[in-house]
């Protein structure tokens, strides 16, 4: 139905604008009471960072209440006083004008597309309805809602005390599609995942950690902002990334060799008695069971499997070993292949022979400032089950869950139904591979609630979306940095929040009073004080901590780090036996292998390809694609090919290829030919083709990793296997 | 005596610890107002590069940051009928936008080709070295933001600036020295 | 057009309360269905396929400056006039710009340093026409269109009247830059 607009304007459009204006007819604008200013006004307020998870702190520039610029604050140790072509980008996010600006309904077919606006009232009613009803169905059993998240924001913590008050145990959190294995495996030999003193070694092995592009500060820039010559860097990658362009030595390895890499790193090193004996026998356990089992592991061995010249494996080990500072770095993102927590042992081992932990330039137990927890009543369940993939993975961290055994048990309803999903800020849908699966997920719930800033690919499928004010709008709670110069850091709001949008604590603890816990308590009985007075509890032990906070953004004590002292026995390695740990009788008491084993990958088949995945320095994940300020350096993304593959298949550059993974997942993308890639692999960045059509700088436009990533784990940590995924391309 | 020394703005570049992230195109954007709207022409700064050079896996990827080169001996000032190109008091080469007939000829007279037409302001515009920031004592948004800081930036008259020791102690080339331009601009070999 | 400053101001209050999420009273009003109006209401201004159709915030349309220094140089006049635009939106805020018109035309009467030609220059001239072709192509009730072209042609007839005598070349839109 359309009225013609000479008809409209004739008739009723006078009185319309009128209905529901106050009396001085002003609804958006109002006079001032306090003198007027003459100037331009600018202030400076320092916060964090929210583009990824590294939380930067800069100085926000705001003039006449508009944020100008993002400026990175100079005495901030961690970023070494820098900001990122994101961080800087930032600035914009709160002006987007596609941001969610109200709660919305949604009132057509999921995904479909069509909303209404709702008042936060009616949008919690909604939620509150559906989910007891499908809990009554359920028996009562609240395991049946899932709750997903993600780090970054400080007030994760709020999403999942709402769950736990709400009684689910269904967590699922980014790490198993992150850095779960990295993690299990350091930590399984040195207690921790340490961090690692980048600033001061002179010989540093990356096995695939793009610090270039994967920007992790103080890493990347300690690694890259030293003088030229300062350093040597080993670097393992199939893909001649930007960090290949900066190092000494790039070696494109086979994908899933790392371990071989590393076993016959210790081959050499022991072999050949470089080890630091010293370091063994006072720090170590299991060094002759690990010398003994790396002796099958010869660089010639290994040259047939990491396509890395035995002579280049012998030369790297030695000068690792005889080079005093240095270390292979343990990486981050490690959702890669085979016994990936294995493969992470074997490289935390590598560093243990040298003794490169806890002396400068090698890896080193961060620190972290002490903050006085964060305290709330639990709630006491009768009815309650295990989480849904609890029997699946052997160090199963509760609180994170793992996603991929997790979706697929969701799918079978194994043991039991999932109904609804309350998503905080997490694109599952893009982040999780084989999004097919995920839709499916999807389309099996009864409700899904996404609270996202943005309508993400994950929000437009949802069936209610909570706006959370952006990063630069909120105050968040003061967080702890575990690093070597430990920090404390908080947010605080630049501006005040745009459109009706809140911050998550006021969202979960707002819907808390929609819903009753066993004894018909409301759970908003669970949620006291404000993000202020969280904080000020935070801070207690830390008299004028606050005060140095709003003013520089973040603060220090006298908490600083000192090599040795683990070395002198002032502080005991945190594992089982308090020592480094070459041999896992951890491991082998739950039937693990104890030493890292080399098992081949399975040979990917003629004419068919491996695809991995990687980060690039202007975006992260899948958030940051549509900024206008940084889509226009790669408006579609494209699939890297070796020309050696791309002539045998008659593909040129520009060409739109068809690539199908074996479990039905394709996609339809261009191709670009590249000498920067191994002739068995394939690689195209995350973040485009979003589902969402709300972003309309990358709906459409190339293809979604998630869409051609397979679905498979490793069980020891639960992380995902993205580079299991095997590929054939043709043109299209 | 010192304040009222002649300054002499210059920048150091060390490319071999630039990596491409792009932090000092989207700060000089975010600073100086600059809405590309994805017009790939319009930008102050740039970082070239020849891609991937060489044959799996012999292979090598230079990158190197540049922008208005500030040449003491400016054929963009030469050139300019209005005077709109100017050197300022600081010797940096200035646009003056109400002057500026866009006729075009300091874009083609530029050999580092840091010039364009500007989709706002409709005139001529390209890198002023930040001079509104270093009149309040900071650096250029480049300079500033750069993870690495490939770009140092301070005073060559100043024989005690990191720029001069870095020059005292280091070989360095300028782009296009033929065409006798006498950048301000210098990179470390 | 009629130039009488009271009825100008009552129909740029007018205007700007069209920009209310949709009420049953005004959709009864209008003699259109509710929800045709609540889904126009969400696809042109709030969330849609394909990026919002139409946002409501005048910054997006400019060819000619950065959002940024628009809406940093709009509210800073404001200040300077003693009218606080409200925080919920940001300051380029279609129908909040509106509404400030009204305050600051009231101002620049007894005002010599605010000229209501450059302000409507500057500030008023350079989004109407892309604003109103984008609700004009994208609105499927009638209603938003005809708004947006009221809200034009109110502007031009407005900057026509106030064109200072003798006046036919514009001054620059610059004239306000801080």
């Amino acid at each position: 139905m359309t009225v013609t607009r000479r008809k409209f304007i004739a008739g009723s459009l006078a009185g319309v604008g009128a209905l529901g204006a106050g009396s001085a007819g002003l609804r958006y604008v109002s006079q001032a009471m306090a003198q007027p200013t003459r100037t331009e006004q600018t202030r400076y307020v320092n916060s964090s960072c929210n583009i990824c998870v590294s939380a930067c702190v800069f100085r926000g520039q705001v003039v006449n209440g508009v944020i100008k610029r993002l400026e990175p604050e100079p005495d901030f140790p961690k970023s070494r006083g820098m900001m990122c072509a994101r961080g800087n980008a930032g600035a914009a996010t709160p002006y987007d004008p596609n941001r969610v600006k109200s709660p919305m309904i949604r009132t057509g077919k999921r995904g479909e597309g069509k909303w209404r606006k709702a008042s936060w009232d009616e949008a919690y009613r909604y939620i509150a309805e559906k989910t007891n009803r499908v809990v009554a169905e359920e028996g009562g059993h609240r395991s049946c809602i899932a709750f997903a998240s993600t780090k970054g924001t400080f007030q994760e913590h709020y999403f999942h005390q709402f769950r736990e008050v709400f009684g689910s145990p269904n967590a699922v959190r980014h790490p198993t599609l992150c850095l779960s294995a990295v993690i299990r495996g350091f930590q399984s030999v040195f207690g921790t995942y340490p961090a690692v003193d980048v600033r001061n070694s002179h010989y540093l092995i990356l096995a695939g950690a793009n610090l270039a592009e994967g920007i992790i500060p103080p890493a990347t820039i300690d690694l890259f902002k030293r003088p030229i010559g300062s350093r040597k860097l080993i670097y393992l990658d199939p893909r001649f990334t930007k960090t290949a362009a900066l190092a000494d030595k790039w070696l494109p390895i086979k994908p899933g060799s790392d371990m071989a890499f590393a076993l016959a790193m210790m081959n050499v090193i022991i072999g050949e008695g470089l080890h630091d004996q010293d370091f063994i026998d006072k720090h170590c356990v299991g060094f002759a069971e690990l010398a003994e089992h790396v002796r099958q592991y010869t660089p010639e061995w290994a040259e047939r499997e990491t396509d890395i010249s035995a002579g280049d494996i012998r030369q790297i080990a030695r000068e690792f070993a005889t080079t005093p500072s240095a270390v292979f770095y343990h990486g981050r993102r490690t959702t890669w292949q085979g016994d990936e927590v294995q493969t992470r042992r074997a490289i935390a081992m590598v560093n243990a022979i040298v003794g490169a932990f806890d002396r400068p330039g090698g890896l080193i137990p961060a620190l972290e400032i002490p903050l006085a927890p964060y305290f709330y009543e639990p709630a006491w369940y009768t009815k309650f089950r295990p989480r849904l993939e609890q029997g699946d993975v052997t160090f199963m961290s509760p609180g994170d869950g793992a996603w991929i055994p997790w979706r697929d048990r969701a799918l079978r309803s194994d043991p039991y139904a999932i109904r609804g999903l309350f998503i905080y800020k997490q694109n599952v849908l893009e982040m999780l591979p084989d999004r097919n699966k995920t839709l499916e997920l999807f389309a099996k719930l009864d409700i899904i609630v996404c609270v996202d800033p943005f309508m993400s690919g994950t929000a437009w499928y949802s069936d209610v979306v909570l706006p959370e004010s952006t990063y630069l709008e909120r105050l968040d709670p003061a967080v702890a940095l575990d690093e070597i110069e430990p920090v404390v850091i908080f947010r605080q709001p630049l501006i005040k929040p745009l459109y009706d949008t809140k911050p998550c604590f006021e969202i979960v603890s707002e819907l808390a009073a929609y819903f009753k816990d066993e004894d018909g308590a409301p759970l908003s009985d669970y949620f006291e004080g404000s993000v202020e007075s969280h904080t000020k509890a935070a801070l207690a032990d830390h008299p004028g901590s606050l005060d140095k906070l709003r003013e520089k953004g973040f603060f220090s004590t006298d908490l600083k780090l000192k090599f040795g002292e683990y070395r002198s026995g002032k502080k005991t390695v945190r594992t089982k036996t308090g020592k480094v740990e070459l041999y896992s009788e951890d491991f082998a008491r739950r039937g693990l292998e104890p030493l890292p084993v080399y098992r081949r990958p399975a040979d990917i088949g003629e004419g068919k390809f491996r695809f991995v995945v990687g980060r690039h320095a202007i975006h992260t994940h899948s958030s940051t694609a549509a900024f206008p300020d940084l889509n226009w350096h790669m408006k579609e993304n494209a699939v890297w090919i070796n020309p050696v593959s791309a002539r045998k298949l008659g593909i040129k550059t520009g060409d739109t290829v068809l690539m199908k993974n074996r479990t039905g997942g394709e996609v339809k993308i261009k191709a670009l030919l590249t000498e920067g890639i191994r002739p068995d692999c394939l690689y195209y960045a995350n973040g485009f083709d979003s589902l969402s059509p709300d972003k309309p700088l990358v709906y459409g436009k190339g293809a979604s990793q998630a869409a051609i990533l397979e679905s498979h784990f490793e069980s020891i940590s639960g992380s995902a296997l993205l580079h299991e995924t095997i590929v054939e391309i043709r043109r299209a | 005596m010192t304040e009222n020394r002649k300054k002499r703005w210059v920048m150091v570049i060390d490319s071999r610890k630039c990596f491409d992230c792009k932090a000092c195109d989207v700060a000089c954007k975010r600073e100086n107002g600059i809405e590309a709207k994805g017009n790939r022409d319009v930008y102050r700064n740039w970082i070239t590069s020849r891609g991937i050079e060489g044959t799996f896996p012999n292979l090598k990827q230079r990158f190197e940051p540049s922008q208005c080169q500030q040449c003491a001996n400016p054929p963009c000032v030469r050139v300019c009928p209005t005077r709109a190109s100017h050197l300022d008091r600081d010797g940096l080469v200035q646009i003056d936008g109400r002057r500026c007939i866009v006729c075009g000829v300091c874009i083609l007279s530029c050999p580092y080709d840091a010039r364009f037409k500007s989709p706002q302001t409709k005139v001529i515009d390209k890198c002023t070295f930040c001079n509104h920031r270093i009149a309040v004592g900071k650096q250029p948004a480049c300079v500033d933001t750069c993870p690495t800081k490939v770009r140092v930036f301070g005073d060559l008259n100043d024989p005690e600036s990191e720029v001069s020791r870095l020059l005292a102690r280091h070989h360095y080339f300028v782009l296009k020295p033929k065409s006798g331009t006498q950048p301000s601009l210098f990179y470390l070999s | 057009m009629n130039s009488n400053p009271v009825a100008i101001a009552g129909k740029l209050l007018n205007l700007a309360g069209c920009f209310v999420y949709p009420s049953a009273e005004m959709a009864e009003q209008l003699q259109l269905d509710l929800t045709d109006l609540e889904n126009n209401h969400v696809r042109l201004f709030m969330s849609d396929r394909g990026g919002v159709k139409a946002p409501p915030y005048a910054g997006c349309y400019l060819d000619s400056e950065d959002r940024h220094r628009f809406m940093i140089n709009f509210n800073g006049l404001c200040l300077r006039h003693g009218v606080v635009l409200g925080t919920s939106h940001p300051p380029d805020h279609i129908p909040a710009m509106l509404e400030a018109l009204t305050l600051l035309s009231a101002r620049a009467d007894d005002s010599a340093d605010l000229d209501i030609f450059i302000l409507l220059d500057t500030y008023y001239h350079h989004w109407p026409t892309a604003f109103a072709a984008a609700l004009d192509q994208h609105d499927r009730t009638g209603f938003y269109a005809a708004l947006g072209a009221e809200i034009k042609e109110t502007l031009v007839a407005l900057r026509h009247d106030c064109l200072p005598q003798g006046h036919q070349s514009l001054q620059s839109p610059y004239a306000l830059r801080a």
